[in-house]
């Protein structure tokens, strides 16, 4: 029998307040297991409507200036028809890159013959956001057909705002590139929900060829990239830049958390939340090991004179107190863990759903288990209630032997 | 050669240990070390010797002085008891002997060694190594066996092997608890809870065990028996055993006694004031 195991005696001894402290480590860690898996799966939905709802991709490739000057003169910072084949083909030669997809924002009035109202858009080739929508839930992303040059998709809420339904056509009035007004027929072969409520009453997407004619252009504006793995996103961010460089372009090239500000904004909001739930968890986790250490330390003052008596060293009675409070910590871990599994389950079974802010569609409540999160909060509750056993047990092993010994 | 040393045996008190006392060994003093490795010493004559011990403690505002100038020694293979009344200091004095107190003033030597200079870990070997502790109130961990308890000494040394495990089993069938190795201290009587006390602070072998009153809980068939079995054990095996006791059923198992009165040793066994 060593020391460990002695130590788990001791915790074994005193029941009741063993069992309350684990109860209360457990449930701490629970709640913030069981928030973490909530924003974890917050964040790969938020992720998965970036990259594919908002058809953002992983990367997008801007000439140098088009976010800033380009916004008065677009046509200086886009990418001719030359430059779009030579960039397509500079980065089609890199072994991550699954996609390369020129866009074409597009903005202006439609019509269906009575009412009028504004819209934004953007044009896509029609394979391309077959490719991007990956495994977007029905009605949403939009679908364009690759045999239709003027099938457009809209957002639903423009849809019922004009009364279009699928088939209908519509009357498209912009500016060209060179501000010279336009108009084109199209026809609705899809409907969708943008998930987004700002967007929702006014976006649609078009061919991208459908949206070059709309502007009397050639060119593209932006190349959006879809890579073979979103952890490399930062890695081939430099890459592709350095290619671009050295094939005579200077570019900008953002990664899709840059562009999604709802995503970042969205991140730091509920990390925010975590870290301030987790603080109090881990606070509320620490107190608890350390009330309980310290009154097992007082409690057994004689216990600690007689060991010490018999020769145990300072650093033996401070070992077997922190072991006690890791023992404690670890239970509750491993409790917490249980009910983190439990729990998770049965809200995902529940079928629960909401309507986050800025949604423009229910989604369902679902708690993922974020193991990488659940083990490092475990090891800091592990760690705090090393820390928190440490000074009762330092204490413990200071007391003067002979009156310890005497201790009542 | 001490002022306050009483080193004669009483004539009415055992003197079974005699045989076990190297009492030709010559007396040899080795200054304290700051080293952490204990170097056996030579065997000196006295186990344990006290020279001009002085111990002063705080109650409260109140300074008291619990022992005054005490010297004396003790023998190898002796039971020797430190009498008196309560206050009278022998717990002080006891607790200065098993090194788990120092004095203000003076010196303790164990095996001609002073102690003196010695850290607390360096002190936590020797009394793991060197001496066993029996207490008024037996002391045990209530989460441990009979069994258990007896091999911690060895456990807190960190050397628990087979030939330990079936040491720790002999000493229970010695103490003659051998059919409550699996029995946890609540379990059993007073009695029985001494006897363990007993096996484990015997288990290293010590030169020294350090008893406090240890019949002060059982009564008295029970106490009379536990004090046999230590008569058994110190001439069976040779061990010096200290006690403190006012009880003259304890003193009568002794070979020798110290009468402490106010902090200072007053007279012999046997010659009570």
């Amino acid at each position: 029998m060593n020391l460990l195991i002695l130590a788990l005696r001791n915790v074994l001894r005193n029941r009741r307040r063993s069992l309350a402290t684990i109860a209360a480590v457990a449930a701490g860690l629970a709640a913030v297991n069981l928030f973490g898996g909530y924003i974890a799966n917050v964040y790969a939905g938020l992720q998965v409507q970036a990259v594919a709802g908002e058809r953002l991709g992983h990367l997008t490739v801007y000439k140098k200036g088009m976010l800033t000057l380009g916004k008065l003169k677009p046509k200086k910072y886009m990418f001719d028809g030359a430059e779009t084949a030579r960039v397509e083909q500079a980065l089609r030669e890199l072994p991550f890159v699954k996609l390369v997809s020129p866009r074409l924002s597009i903005s202006g009035i439609v019509s269906n013959g009575k009412a009028s109202t504004i819209f934004i858009g953007e044009g896509v080739v029609a394979e391309h956001a077959a490719m991007l929508r990956g495994s977007l839930p029905e009605g949403t992303g939009g679908r364009l057909d690759p045999g239709m040059r003027y099938g457009l998709a809209v957002s639903s809420e423009l849809a019922d705002m004009l009364q279009f339904k699928k088939g209908d056509s519509m009357t498209l009035m912009t500016s060209t590139i060179d501000g010279q007004a336009n108009a084109m027929d199209a026809q609705i072969i899809d409907i969708f929900n943008t998930g987004n409520t700002n967007t929702n009453d006014k976006y649609m997407i078009a061919p991208v060829a459908f949206a070059q004619s709309l502007l009397d252009t050639t060119s593209a504006e932006r190349f959006v990239v879809l890579l073979d793995d979103v952890n490399k996103t930062e890695e081939a961010r430099l890459q592709i830049a350095e290619r671009l460089n050295r094939a005579g372009f200077e570019v900008e090239v953002k990664t899709w958390k840059e562009l999604s500000s709802f995503y970042t904004s969205v991140k730091n909001l509920f990390n925010m939340i975590f870290s301030f739930i987790a603080s109090i968890v881990f606070v509320v986790a620490a107190m608890s090991i350390a009330n309980t250490m310290a009154m097992a330390v007082v409690e057994r003052t004689r216990e600690i004179g007689t060991l010490r008596a018999m020769g145990m060293k300072r650093r033996g009675i401070v070992g077997l107190f922190v072991f006690e409070g890791v023992w404690l910590a670890a239970i509750g871990v491993i409790v917490g863990l249980g009910v983190t599994v439990a729990a998770a389950f049965a809200v995902n079974q529940a079928g629960i759903s909401y309507v986050p802010p800025n949604s423009s569609y229910a989604v369902a409540l679902l708690v993922d288990l974020d193991w990488p999160r659940i083990a490092i909060v475990g090891l800091i509750v592990v760690a705090l209630a090393l820390a928190s056993a440490l000074l009762p047990a330092w204490r413990g092993s200071r007391r003067d032997i002979v009156d310890a010994l005497a201790f009542a | 050669m001490f002022a306050n040393t009483l080193t004669r045996p009483s004539s009415h008190l055992k003197d079974a240990a005699a045989d076990a006392t190297p009492k030709s060994a010559s007396r040899q003093l080795v200054p304290a070390s700051a080293s952490d490795t204990i170097a056996p010493a030579a065997p000196a004559r006295a186990l344990v010797s006290l020279t001009n011990l002085h111990r002063t403690y705080r109650m409260g505002h109140t300074r008291v002085q619990a022992v005054r100038g005490v010297s004396m020694e003790v023998e190898r293979g002796e039971l020797l008891a430190i009498c008196g009344p309560s206050g009278s200091g022998k717990t002080t004095l006891l607790n200065m002997i098993g090194l788990i107190d120092r004095p203000d003033e003076g010196r303790v030597l164990l095996n001609g060694e002073d102690v003196g200079g010695f850290s607390q870990d360096k002190l936590a070997t020797l009394r793991n190594r060197s001496i066993g502790f029996i207490f008024q109130s037996f002391n045990l961990m209530p989460v441990l066996t009979a069994y258990e308890n007896v091999l911690l000494p060895l456990q807190i040394r960190g050397r628990v092997g087979k030939a330990e495990r079936e040491k720790a089993r002999a000493l229970l069938a010695e103490v003659g608890l051998a059919d409550h190795l699996g029995a946890r201290p609540d379990r059993m009587s007073g009695g029985q809870r001494q006897r363990v006390a007993i096996a484990r602070a015997l288990i290293t072998d010590p030169q020294l065990v350090i008893a406090d009153e240890p019949t002060a809980n059982l009564d008295t068939d029970t106490s009379e028996r536990v004090m046999a079995l230590i008569g058994e054990l110190n001439r069976a095996r040779g061990v010096t055993f200290v006690f403190s006791t006012h009880d003259s059923r304890v003193i009568e198992h002794m070979h020798r006694c110290v009468w402490l009165k106010d902090g200072r040793s007053t007279h012999l066994a046997g010659e009570p004031s």
